[in-house]
Formats: structure tokens, sequence, C-alpha cells
């Protein structure tokens, strides 16, 4: 388990002071695969070095399995650094060493014995599907492979936690798909405990079992990564949320030109969010037959979120006043979250 | 093949004795003080790096000390170092002409110049490659070591061939003031007597040892490059 108590960092540049963590506390639990999104500056890669102490906080405390190991330093510091990984975006690879001297290194350093390095190297290399390429050099790999290259050379000492900085926000989506079933797969067979930093929340969707949101320097949002989905608190986590659905998207092209022209007709626009069970039901009928309303699925989605459906659905709804009413009130008892997207004047007070 | 030489470059042959010492004498000047002042300046240059902001041993006092006291020799013209240093030469070697007396101030004079071609070599490898270094607990001392002087040895033998060139130029400029080698010939002959022969056969030399050099180190640069 990790835990950070109250991190505080502060960067002192010549443009002023940057809070880069701000009283961040956060417990990752053993064998979890845990994701920190957040925007771009929001101090994701300062929170994951301070995990190992790349980066010291200038407050706070970091225990892993129990242990406070910001007492630590110099040599203690460096044995427990050695049992945890850490992978990067940009692969970080020795270019003057091949793959296996490269997945050797750390190996080599603690002395182990040379048969024993080519053994343990042997089956790195099997583990991540890199065989064929022992002998090549880091430029002469696609950056999947560099990636992998990077994993295995983090999984040589056999540490029990993962850092993934950004590790596939180098790579196209199908690669980024390989690399992320590959962590999966280590957290799976392995036990070993994944944090993952990113700004995609498809990777969060993909793999995490929670996720953490960090917005300038502090943590605002922190859920099981299919309750952060169903029901973001954050208008922040709900924008990163709305990218993964595209509703962002949607919305916007509905602002664009069909909303005006649909407004005149007297239809409104409404945003349906299904969970759960929700996703199965046939409600859209059940709204024909029980409201007589004109129903058109403008836009729809469904994502499988920890094998759990979420549905987005956009639709275009007519029909007399008493029935609108009563077939809003009727979804949001079910539990099915409904928003008009745009109100006529007279509704105004239904909301 | 002798008829030749005697009718096209009759001092060179005359002087054939000298000529040859004055190349013996060049060679040991340049490989003492590229053995001395190499080892120095590649030092001082690691230094410089990993005492800069994010390096190993960041030190913002010894990082611009060091780039202060480096950049003020650098900025001393060669000849103007010489008479500079007569006095501690004297003292170092026992005498401030000849060979002996041009290696002390040779060597002073490369440091410069190899530092920060050592520096600019090494900034120009990946701080990430430390950075994953570092997170899989390995010290400073082996990062330097097995990771930084690595991954930059294409730059740092460009550095070096770099050096040893301008340190071919120095022992010519060493010779005009009563170093020896070839500079020292050449003047003494080519310039004070009007032996135009000696002259062109020097600087012909000069030019191809300065591009033999240079190819085997680009060689050798290009080998290493993955
Ligand atoms: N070494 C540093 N010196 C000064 N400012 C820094 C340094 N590292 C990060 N920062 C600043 O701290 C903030 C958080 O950075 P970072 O943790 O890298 O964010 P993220 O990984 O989420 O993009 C940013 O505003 C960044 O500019
Ligand atoms: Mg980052």
């Amino acid at each position: 388990m990790i835990k950070l108590e109250n991190l505080e960092k502060t960067y002192h540049t010549d443009a002023g002071d940057v809070h880069a963590l701000s009283n961040v506390s956060l417990t990752i639990p053993k064998g979890s695969v845990y994701g920190i999104v957040g925007a771009s500056g929001a101090g994701k890669s300062t929170l994951i070095r301070s995990i190992n102490l790349l980066e010291k906080p200038d407050a706070g405390k970091v225990f892993i399995d129990g242990e406070n190991i910001t007492l630590l330093s110099g040599k203690s510091l460096e044995q427990k650094r050695q049992k945890i990984g850490m992978i990067f975006q940009h692969f970080n690879l020795l270019k003057s060493k091949t793959v296996y001297e490269n997945i050797a290194f750390p190996l080599k350093y603690r002395k182990e014995k040379p048969k024993e390095i080519e053994k343990r190297v042997d089956a790195l290399l099997k583990l991540v599907d890199l065989e064929d390429k022992k002998g090549s050099y880091p430029s002469q790999l696609s950056g999947g492979q560099k990636q992998r290259v990077a994993i295995a050379r983090a999984l040589a000492n056999d540490p029990n936690i993962l850092l993934c900085d950004e590790a596939t926000s180098a790579l196209d989506p199908q690669t980024t798909a390989s690399i992320l079933t590959l962590l999966r797969n280590l957290n799976e067979k392995l036990g070993i405990t994944v944090v993952l930093i990113t700004h995609q929340m498809s990777v969060v969707k993909e793999i995490c079992d929670r996720v953490a949101v960090v917005e300038a320097g502090q943590i605002v949002e922190e859920a099981q990564t299919y309750e952060l989905f169903a029901n973001p608190q954050k208008e922040i986590t709900k924008r990163f949320v709305d990218t993964v659905f595209h509703n962002d998207d949607v919305e916007r092209l509905l602002e664009q030109d069909d909303l005006q022209k649909r407004l005149s007709r007297g239809e409104e626009i409404w945003h349906l969010v299904f969970r759960g069970e929700g996703a199965n039901h046939a409600y859209i009928a059940e709204l024909i037959r029980k409201f007589y309303l004109d129903i058109s699925v403008i836009y729809g989605s469904i994502e499988i979120i920890q094998n759990k459906p979420i549905g987005n659905l956009y639709v275009s709804i007519g029909g007399n006043d008493g029935c609108l009413r009563g077939a809003l009130g009727y979804l949001r008892r079910e539990g099915i979250s409904t928003e008009p997207l745009l109100l006529k004047e007279t509704e105004e007070a239904i909301g | 093949m002798k008829e030749l030489l005697i009718r096209y470059l009759p001092n060179v042959f005359e002087l054939q004795d000298y000529f040859l010492q004055s190349i013996k004498e060049t060679a040991i000047m340049v490989l003492i003080t590229g053995a001395i002042g190499l080892s120095l300046g590649v030092i001082t240059g690691i230094i410089l790096v990993v005492t800069d902001k994010g390096g190993l041993y960041e030190n913002s006092t010894v990082h611009s000390l060091l780039g202060r006291v480096i950049n003020v020799v650098r900025s001393i013209p060669f000849v103007i170092l010489i008479a500079l240093m007569v006095t501690f030469t004297r003292f170092l070697v026992g005498t401030a002409i000849g060979v002996k007396g041009a290696i002390v101030p040779m060597v002073v004079g490369v440091i410069p110049l190899a530092s920060r071609l050592t520096e600019q070599a090494l900034l120009e490898t990946d701080p990430g490659v430390l950075e994953a270094g570092r997170s899989m607990g390995i010290s400073r001392g082996y990062l330097i070591r097995h990771v930084m002087i690595p991954e930059a040895l294409p730059g740092l033998i460009r550095a070096v061939v770099t050096c040893f060139i301008s340190l071919i130029g120095l022992t010519a400029m060493a010779g005009s003031v009563g170093g020896g080698g070839i500079g020292s010939f050449a003047i003494r002959y080519g310039y004070n007597r009007y032996m135009e022969d000696v002259t062109i056969v020097c600087v012909l030399f000069l030019l191809i040892l300065v591009s033999i050099i240079q190819s085997l180190g680009n060689r050798a640069a290009d080998r290493l490059t993955h």
C-alpha cells in the first residue's frame, strides 16, 4: 500500500512560485491499478515522482507498506527505489546499449552473476514479447517496442510497484492499447501495484480500478473508476469524463446548428445518462408509450467501464407540457440522470 | 627520388635531421599535454555538468565559480599566457623554454577548451536517462561512469579530436617563442632565413596530420553512434 500524507511542493522560479502540490493525501491500495488524471501542468508528474522521492516534497510523508520513506536517504533510499519500478513518456532507454544491455543494466549494478543476469533478462524479454529484439539498439525499435524494453528494465529488480508517468502519451492508439494490456497482465499475474498518471481519460477507462483527479496541485476528486464515470462530482471531472463519451463534441455540434431549428419547432433536447442496469432497459419505448411523446435519438453511446455499461443518449423530444414534465419526473425517479439541454422559456420552472 | 628532393626542397633535405627531430618534439608535446590537459579538462567538464541546475550534484556556487575561472583563462591569448606563466613554469619544471617549458602553459591553455567541449557533449545526453537510472536506485557515481559518459561517447570523441587539433596549433605557437617542435623549426628556418620550402613542408605536414586525426576521430564517433 502506498500512502501519501499532506504532501507540499513549491517550485521557486524566476517567474514566481509554483505550487505544484498542495496538501495532497492519497491512499493507493496494494495490488490495484491506480490512475491519476489531470490537465497538463496540474502537478501529476510531481506527484508520481514524489512516490519514489525523485522529487523531495517540501513537507508531508510518503509511506510504502507502512514505512515512512521520506526519512530515508543515500543507500537505503536507493535500495527502496530498486523495489519501485518506473517508466516514462519518452522511454529513457540507454541509446548506446542494446535491448539486452538496457534490461541487464540494473542487474549489473547489483553485481548479479552473469549467468543469473542472462536467465533473468531472457525471462523478461519473453514477458514483454521481445525475444527477437535482444541485440537491437533502441533507435531500431518502434515506440511501443521501446516502452516494452523500458517495462522489462523497470521489472528487472522485481519491484512491487510500477510507476508510469504518461507511459502511453507518445504512442498511437493501437500501441497504447497493447501496452495497457501488458500493464494489466503484469498487475494480475505478478500482483504489482500499478500507479499511472495520464491526461487521457481513455487510458483510465481501460485499466484503472480507482482514479484521483488532480487540478492545480490538489486532489479534487477520488473514486472507483466506474463511480467516477457514472457520477462525476466536480466540473473538471465532468469535462474529463465527457471526453470519453464524446459528449463535449456532441454538444458543440448541437450548439452550432440544430438547436435553433429544433427550438423553433417546439422540441427539447434531453441528455440522458443510463448506468448499470438502466442501460439495458427499454426506456425510450416506454416514454413513447406512456407519455405520448415524439422522440428521436440524435446521438447515443455505450461505454463498458469495469465491466459495467454507461449509456449516454441525446434525444430530441416533443409533446405537450404536462407529458414532458411527467416523463422528466419518471426518468429521474428511475435513477436516469436527465438534463434538458435547452428549455423553452415557459418550462424553466421544471428543472 | 633523392635528386628530386634536392632540386625542389634543398633546405628541407639539408635539414632533414632537424626536421625529424622537430616532428618528434611536436609529437611528444601533443601527446603529453593531451594526456594531462584532456584528463583534467574532461574532469572539469564533468564537474561543470553535474553541478549545473538539475544535475546529479547540483551546486550553483561550484558551478559558477568554475565557469568563471574557465572563461577568464580562455580569454587570455596563448602567447600572453606563456609569458604570464613563466615563473610558475620555471618553478614546476625547472625551465620555461624548450619542450619541457612549453608543456605547462599548453596544459593550462587546453583545459578550458577541453572542459567546455566536454560540457557541451555531456549536455547533449538526455537527462531522462539519468532520471531513469536514479529511479532504479543506482548511485550517482555509477551513473556518471556507466550512463553519462558512454551515452555521450561519440560527442566526447569529437571533443577530444578538436582539442588535439588545437593542441597542434598551440605547439606551433609555443615553438615560435622557443618551445621547440615543428613551429620552432618553421620559424627558425622558414621565416627567419627565408627558406620557403621549409615553411611549405611544415604547413603540408601539419595539414596532413590534422586531417588524419580528424578523419580517425570522425570514424570512431560514427561507429559508436547507434
Ligand atoms: N523543476 C521544476 N522547476 C520549476 N517548475 C516546475 C518544475 N517541475 C514542474 N514545475 C511546474 O510545476 C507544475 C506541475 O508540473 P508537473 O508536475 O510536471 O505537471 P503535469 O505532469 O501534470 O503536467 C507546472 O506548473 C510546472 O511548470
Ligand atoms: Mg507530466
